[in-house]
């Protein structure tokens, strides 16, 4: 739900670290390394963000490696076209509403 | 609310122009007069009939939306600016979540639309833009997805 995802958004170093993975996929590690905060604060944002589905996480050996989800971020630009279509739709209406008729 | 970060692309995929050939000042009542509101609000295929309209700020409103297959719900909402013939802020409270195509999250948080009406010549230029008011969405709607998709596809396609 895009609840969940604006959510997680809410926070800013959660979109800072959106950010990161939106140049490529980072292991934790360095996901942790950009930042000045505890790893601990690292790992429960990174569960947030994984529970909003805008990351995923799996294991490389000993490495555990983040990736962007595009999906939640799918989400959002369905609705943004959707109420697009929808204003250009209304807007044309309102158009033939309130337009001056052509002149003879 | 903050305005766009320099260098970042602007919010302009949340935004609809569309140039009337008629006085910002009629355009304007077209928004709030419910006759007239009758006529054009809604997606194709809708059709809206006005139960409550109060255009005053921090009026009410209430609009009875009927889909093509005949099914009805109410959207509802609160006017936050009414300055006519230029600027008409609103807050829609309950979306009318009838309709959607399967691919579309119904949506649960309120949005905030904000209607702008500018002289063109004899004519008049409306532009439309619709928010969520989510926390977040700003950020989402102002970053430019579109190149982080791109690349996304790109890195995860099909492999030589």
């Amino acid at each position: 739900m895009l609840d969940t995802t604006f959510a997680a958004l809410a926070d800013p170093t959660r979109r800072s670290i959106l950010g990161l993975l939106a140049e490529r996929e980072r292991s934790v590690g360095e996901v942790v390394d950009q930042f000045a905060i505890a790893q601990s604060a690292i790992s429960r944002h990174l569960s947030v963000l994984e529970s909003a589905r805008l990351i995923a996480r799996r294991r490389e050996g000993q490495r555990r490696i983040c990736t962007l989800r595009p999906e939640a971020l799918s989400e959002v630009d369905d609705w943004i076209q959707l109420y697009r279509e929808q204003w250009q739709q209304a807007l044309s209406r309102l158009d033939r509403t309130v337009a001056r008729k052509p002149q003879p | 609310m903050s305005g766009p970060v320099a260098g970042m692309p602007k919010a302009d995929r949340q935004s609809v122009e569309q140039f009337i050939d008629a006085a910002p000042e009629d355009v304007f009542s077209a928004w709030i007069r419910p006759d007239m509101l009758e006529k054009w609000w809604g997606p194709d295929g809708f059709k809206t009939r006005v139960l409550e309209i109060n255009a005053v700020e921090g009026g009410r409103f209430v609009f009875e939306m009927t889909a093509p297959d005949g099914s009805s719900c109410n959207m509802t909402g609160r006017y936050r600016t009414i300055n006519p013939p230029g600027l008409l802020v609103f807050e829609v409270i309950d979306h009318c979540n009838i309709g959607l195509p399967d691919h579309v999250q119904p949506q649960l948080l309120p949005s905030r639309v904000t209607v702008r009406i500018t002289p063109y010549g004899t004519a008049a230029r409306v532009s439309v833009t619709h928010a969520l008011l989510g926390p977040g969405y700003e950020w989402l709607a102002l970053t430019s997805w579109t190149s982080v998709l791109a690349r996304l596809e790109a890195s995860c396609g099909p492999r030589g």
